[in-house]
């Protein structure tokens, strides 16, 4: 299976990351609160008289009444706002009945120990009208998604089926620009008795398919990490591929097992190998950490 | 897409060579220096009876194996031994009244042998050899000890030093140490049988502490 791509999974995770976002807008932040009023309710809002708290209702204000006029001041702002600072900061407790077109709630105010305490913005909101659009918001993502994920199988499906065809017109290219086998006369081992052999490269095209064997005749399992093609200005080595009699599987940063005793086979690709013609490389190979290392030199591509 | 494609390319190539394996040894080539210690046991023409001396020398050895169970080598050997003694006998130099005594005779020898070694191990290798060839082997005049003293020489014995052309088998097994990839030490204790080509019988016990360089020639 081919993985996906990743650009058609982007919209995705952003619709996914937008469904996450949504219930957030409901919830408080900072010095900001956000409250779901379903037709009434009591509320405590802690304001200080060095700001000024801002309430924001869903609809016209129709009545705003404060139990305490000298120690809260009431002001509206515009039809549905209401402007609310305390005059003096030992104002006791007090409350301010609200009532608009739908909702009805009283609000307790209450002086805040500290600034930081206290709420700058008050937003009510209905929650019949907030669940409604939530439900809308999330339709639309879910369908939106269903939408996408349908179109990714469809590209998969399409690349799955194209993606054989495309090898196979890129090899059939490569065999006619030029198709060689010549052997390598190329061995190496290590302190520890684990030799490689350069054995044969396969030329497909531009490309060098460079064949090697492992021997590993230690005690312990050789557990291929690193293979590099060195040219002496840097590693050449593309895409590596090993297989051994091991039964132990390759774990994690390592490309394949020989088990003591025992034998494996790989490819290293060289791309573009024709300014690597006649040079004299060296066959790295290595286990994590740079353990075993074995150089394979005067590896010559001819 | 193109990665993708060498990457598939690789795997199936992989599959496909993975029944054709390296070997280890193989391709290994070495030179050995040997320092060689034992007996040589040599008849004579004037005796009938055998006789022993200490036997010393250097060999250097050569080898190339093409599997990891063996590998081909050749030996040249330079040996001496001591004097052999050997039981009264009677010398008749012409012109000279005969020397009568019990004598001593010395040999050299130049050893080109080639063989086989199997090879037994990776880190520790016990090791048989098999080896035939000829060998160069002068022996010496003899040292009869008369009444009045040593009598050496041509003149004075009747018969000098000769020359003789042996073909030679020997056997040998021992226990090398790979240190690291290029050096390898050993012992070994072998014996060599000579077919002489008109000369005497010879026959050595040898016991060797060699040094060995391995790599690949290309």
């Amino acid at each position: 299976m081919i993985p996906r791509p990743p650009t058609l999974v982007l919209p995705v995770v952003a619709l996914a990351l937008l469904v996450a976002a949504v219930p957030a807008a409901a919830q408080d932040s900072g010095q900001s609160r956000v409250i779901l009023v379903d037709e009434g309710g009591s509320y405590d809002v802690t304001v200080h008289p060095d700001f000024v708290t801002v309430f924001y209702l869903p609809d016209k204000i129709l009545k705003a009444l404060a139990s305490d006029t000298t120690g809260y001041e009431v002001k509206p702002i515009g039809a549905t706002s209401l402007a609310i600072r305390p005059l003096k900061a030992d104002a006791k407790p007090a409350n301010l009945a609200l009532a608009t077109e739908t909702i009805k709630v009283s609000v307790i105010l209450r002086i805040a120990k500290t600034r930081d305490e206290a709420l700058t913005q008050v937003t009510f909101k209905r929650a019949d009208v907030e669940a409604e659009v939530q439900r809308r918001i999330e339709e639309r993502v879910t369908k939106r998604t269903a939408e996408l994920e349908a179109k990714i199988a469809e590209m998969q499906k399409t690349m799955d089926a194209e993606l054989p065809k495309v090898a196979d017109g890129l090899i059939a290219a490569r065999l006619l620009q030029r198709r060689e086998v010549r052997k390598l006369n190329a061995i190496e081992r290590n302190d520890d008795n684990v030799i490689v052999e350069a054995t044969e490269v396969f030329f497909l095209g531009e490309d060098a398919y460079v064949v090697f064997r492992i021997e590993n005749r230690n005690k312990a399992p050789y557990r291929l990490a690193t293979v590099e093609v060195k040219d002496g200005a840097g590693d050449r080595a593309g895409v590596v591929r090993f297989v051994s009699d091991a039964a132990e599987a390759a774990g994690k940063g390592v490309i394949g097992v020989v088990r003591p005793g025992g034998k494996g086979s790989g490819v290293v690709v060289v791309r573009r190998s024709g300014d690597l013609i006649g040079k004299k490389l060296a066959l790295v190979v290595a286990e994590p950490g740079g353990r075993g290392r074995v150089v394979v030199d005067r590896v010559v591509l001819r | 897409m193109m990665r993708r494609t060498g990457a598939a390319l690789v795997g199936g190539l992989s599959v496909t060579l993975v029944a054709g394996l390296a070997h280890a040894d193989r391709r290994e080539a070495s030179l050995h220096a040997h320092m060689v210690g034992g007996v040589a046991t040599s008849a004579d023409e004037a005796v009938s009876s055998d006789a022993t001396a200490p036997l010393g020398g250097l060999a250097v050895r050569a080898s190339y194996a093409t599997s990891n169970l063996y590998q081909y080598d050749v030996s040249l050997s330079l040996l001496g031994t001591g004097g052999a003694s050997f039981s009264s006998a009677t010398f008749m130099p012409a012109g000279r009244p005969p020397v009568t005594g019990p004598f001593t005779v010395g040999q050299q020898v130049t050893r080109l042998d080639g063989g086989i070694t199997l090879r037994f191990g990776v880190a520790w290798i016990p090791t048989v050899r098999l080896a035939s060839g000829v060998q160069g082997r002068r022996r010496g005049g003899p040292i009869v000890m008369g009444g009045g003293g040593e009598v050496s020489g041509e003149d004075a014995t009747g018969r000098g030093a000769a020359l003789v052309v042996d073909v030679v088998g020997t056997a040998t097994v021992g226990l090398d140490h790979r240190i690291n990839r290029r050096l390898i030490v050993g012992v070994a204790i072998g014996a060599s049988m000579a077919v002489p080509l008109g000369g005497e019988a010879f026959r050595t016990l040898e016991a060797t502490l060699h040094v060995s360089r391995y790599w690949y020639p290309r």
